[in-house]
């Protein structure tokens, strides 16, 4: 069965994914609310093994379970007397210390799916698990309130499925001075003056010119609006450094972007974890608390939301190659000032109640979170985004 | 055979035709051009680069000499660069281009990344070989290779402690497709494939005190069953012919998978799992030729490269610029991003890399800006802009294949689709340009993206 005959089957579609999103336009009173708030949506991707980051050092399951890979308790940095961070995760510590960081346990969905791909699929597109979409839901959320593809930039090399909509994609940024001197050669704008009628064709030639025009659209703005701003604090070497500079000029340049995305890859640790986790968390950990400074440094960490997740966890027991399998439910980070439970916002995860493949349980859906950051943060109708009612998780 | 219908088969199933060659074929039968096309790739010659560190080593009875392994592992790290170089080459030049074209193709789909050159070798060559080979020998072939074993764990399966990761993307991403096969499945096809090994010039052996010699209840089989049994319960499956050829078709005709063309293919397919037979079928069948599969498919960055070597031929003098530019699109041979392949179509263009991929013909052939009759052109033709890359140009070979070409007939010989009406406005008012700048024009128009 193809995706779409399996969404025009299915019961679970709401009618709403069936109405074209210029339709919808048309329909509502569209406007981005008063108050710029932005979100940055950061993926652990391949798998975070989220008992080895937030680490239960005082339950005898886990350490029974993981007789080689388990970090040992003097590695651990306590969050309280049950749950500690890992040890390369002291850039976070302080966060969480100083309330600006909410861990979220148990966080995942029903009837989770251990694919990588389709796990990330479903969170991209907050679908759940048996039901197939075509578009992300920051996509969906361009679809009805962007204005410009630049609302929803991700920092990276290619469009990931989250910022994908119906009408509208969200643009791809790396190196914006490069991007604005390849666009600007006087050809391309020959090239869009002589076709006009093409722009909204299904086909992929009508894709190649919408994308043509987006580009020339982001790339000037970007460019001239973020080309002042220059991060003097120290990212270090690595591409996820890297990202996260971009990211801190452009948000310091007070683009127009709404929601910033980019992920960090290589946590699918079946075989010697630890070496490869520990560095990532380090990558990951120094990326961030850099980029909270950076931010606080240039007054815009307050209208700031950041949003950590990983596709799922691992799989409680450990394998015989020093490694874990894939599991489900996982934890995620949410780092801002207007946090309602900063800190532990939930309960340690339940070792001795696994389901049948050996994994956690979840315990909040991802989509309740998504819901709460919709309603709050960006200040949207959830229902609309989502598809269906879903209730709101209070973090914000 | 009709030209457009040559220039189709030849971009798909190969890397494009000059149009001295493509006229060549007119007068012959679309069978006699696919067979053609077979021919030529009967004989496979394996692609290897000069690697005496590893083949001294492997000659002296290497056994136990970890420690120079890891030491010429490591200083030879930089050949994969030259690899890359070497395949693009073979891409470009090579007579056994079905098979190239192939062997590209399961190479995202028998996806496996290693940073040993040596193995990574011998795992392209794997690809090579059987790429128009039986899928069924394929699979266990790819299974024993030590590149796979490493990159999907195998080599660390366990009988007291089984590595899911392979028996997960065997039946995921190599065979089945989700929903195919249970988590049970996996678990207990984990337990097939325990005490896979390879000795360190890269021979499989299986690790008798590692492999779990019981009994394991696979898809309806209760008995003791190996890896190769595996694959065979797997591909005694329908969902499995129709699986590959899924992708098959994606990759060759069309990314919007018409299912009935797929059926047809695994039909053909399922009888004996028989790759040149199938690729036979969809070369020769009407549908492959229809409007809505030429000129509509989106390049790869290889293709779009390919593409701009089969006008001007090009060739970088330092690799390292080549593999940059690979990154830069997002697609370096020898470096997938996972276990699922680059996912293509759509997913090629962002704002960033079209832009990218329309702007790089006129940067590795021109001065670095698109001939135009705009202001801003004037103004700033004569000055450089694409002096960043060193790169000698065969424009001798351009002039000998297009330079006498009919307008339309340059049209057609470097972009698939047929052009918009705006685009041939467009180059046809730049009349005073000359052929070269011309095809600089068609090879900076959206147009010139698709296949």
């Amino acid at each position: 069965m193809k995706r779409r005959d399996f969404i025009k089957n299915s019961a679970l579609a709401s009618s709403f994914f069936l109405v074209p999103a210029f339709v919808k336009a048309m329909d509502m009173q569209l406007q981005l609310p008063q108050g710029f708030k932005r979100l940055v949506i950061i993926q652990l991707a391949g798998g975070n093994d989220g008992l080895n980051t937030i680490v239960p050092f005082r339950n005898d399951v886990y350490y029974r379970e993981r007789p080689t890979i388990a970090i040992d308790r003097k590695d651990v940095l306590p969050m309280n007397d049950e749950l500690g961070f890992h040890k390369n995760l002291a850039p976070l510590k302080k966060l969480f210390d100083a309330g600006e960081l909410s861990v979220i346990n148990n966080v995942g969905y029903p009837n989770p799916n251990r694919s990588h791909f389709r796990s990330t699929d479903i969170w991209h597109t907050a679908s759940a698990s048996d039901e197939f979409l075509n578009h992300g839901w920051v996509g969906r959320y361009l679809d009805t309130y962007g204005s410009e593809p630049y609302n929803a930039i991700e920092i990276g090399n290619s469009l990931s499925l989250i910022m994908q909509g119906e009408s509208k994609n969200g643009v791809v940024a790396r190196d914006a001075s490069m991007l604005h001197k390849i666009t600007s050669d006087p050809y391309f704008e020959q090239v869009l003056k002589y076709n006009t009628d093409q722009h909204l064709s299904e086909h992929n030639m009508g894709y190649l010119y919408q994308t043509m025009i987006d580009a020339k659209q982001s790339a000037s703005y970007i460019y001239e609006k973020s080309k002042v701003t220059r991060s003097n604090f120290d990212y270090g070497k690595t591409a996820f450094g890297k990202q996260m500079k971009t990211l801190a000029e452009f948000i310091n340049s007070r683009l127009d972007t709404k929601v910033y995305y980019a992920s960090l890859a290589g946590f699918d640790t079946h075989a010697n974890q630890a070496g490869k986790q520990d560095a990532l968390l380090k990558d990951y950990a120094e990326g961030v608390s850099t980029l909270v400074a950076d931010l606080k440094a240039n007054n815009t960490f307050n209208d700031t939301l950041i949003l950590t997740f990983s596709e799922f966890g691992r799989r409680v027991a450990q394998n015989a190659a020093n490694g874990t399998d894939h599991g489900a439910a996982n934890n995620v980070f949410v780092i801002g000032k207007q946090l309602k439970r900063p800190g532990l916002f939930n309960a340690a995860p339940d070792l001795t109640k696994l389901d049948k493949n050996g994994d956690l349980v979840h315990e909040i859906d991802f989509r309740s979170i998504y819901a709460n950051i919709m309603e709050k943060w960006l200040e949207v109708l959830s229902e609309d985004l989502l598809g269906q009612a879903i209730r709101p998780v209070s973090i914000i | 055979m009709e030209l457009r219908n040559i220039y189709h088969l030849y971009r798909r199933a190969a890397f494009g035709i000059s149009p001295s060659e493509a006229k060549k074929l007119v007068s012959l039968s679309t069978e006699e051009v696919v067979d053609r096309l077979f021919r030529d790739s009967e004989e496979i010659t394996p692609l290897t680069i000069d690697l005496p560190d590893f083949d001294e080593l492997f000659e002296d009875g290497m056994q136990g000499r970890l420690r120079q392994l890891e030491k010429i592992i490591r200083e030879n790290a930089p050949k994969h660069i030259d690899y890359n170089a070497a395949w693009f080459k073979k891409l470009c030049s090579s007579s056994e281009a079905l098979n190239e074209r192939m062997t590209l193709f399961w190479a995202n789909h028998f996806v496996c990344r290693d940073q040993v050159i040596y193995y990574a070798i011998q795992y392209y060559n794997i690809l090579r070989k059987n790429a128009l080979g039986n899928f069924k020998d394929f699979t266990k072939e790819v299974a024993k290779a030590p590149s796979m074993m490493k990159y999907l764990n195998t080599n660390s399966n366990f009988k007291n402690r089984p590595n899911e990761n392979f028996a997960r993307e065997l039946m995921e991403l190599f065979t089945l497709g989700t929903g195919n096969y249970s988590e049970e499945d996996i678990k207990e096809a984990a337990r097939a494939f325990t005490g896979y090994s390879s000795r360190m010039d890269g021979s499989f052996f299986l690790n008798m005190r590692q492999h779990d010699f019981g009994e394991k209840q696979f898809m309806g089989w209760n008995a003791y069953l190996d890896g190769d049994d595996i694959i065979n319960i797997i591909c005694e499956k329908k969902e499995c012919a129709q699986f590959v050829c899924r992708k098959l078709y994606s990759y060759f005709v069309n990314t919007t998978v018409n299912g009935s063309h797929v059926n047809e293919m695994a039909d053909v397919f399922y009888k004996a799992y028989d790759i040149k037979e199938v690729m036979r079928y969809v070369f020769t069948a009407d549908w492959f030729y229809a409007e809505e599969n030429v000129g509509t498919k989106i390049k790869s960055p290889v293709d779009l490269l390919t593409s701009i070597y089969r006008v001007v031929p090009f060739n970088f003098e330092q690799p390292r610029q080549q593999l940059f530019v690979q990154r830069l699109m997002g697609q370096a041979l020898l470096e997938p991003p996972n276990v699922a392949g680059w996912p293509g179509g759509r997913h090629w263009i962002n704002t960033n890399t079209l832009m990218v991929r329309m702007k790089l013909p006129s940067i590795f052939l021109g001065n670095g800006l698109i001939p135009s009759n705009s202001l801003g052109y004037a103004f700033m033709e004569g000055r450089s802009f694409g002096d960043r890359f060193n790169i000698s140009k065969d424009w001798k070979a351009f002039d000998e294949e297009y330079g006498n070409l009919r307008e339309e007939m340059l049209h057609s010989a470097i972009c698939a689709p047929e052009l918009e009406k705006g685009t041939l406005d467009l180059i046809l008012k730049g009349s005073r340009f000359s052929k070269q700048e011309k095809s600089l024009q068609l090879m900076s128009v959206p147009e010139f993206q698709l296949t």
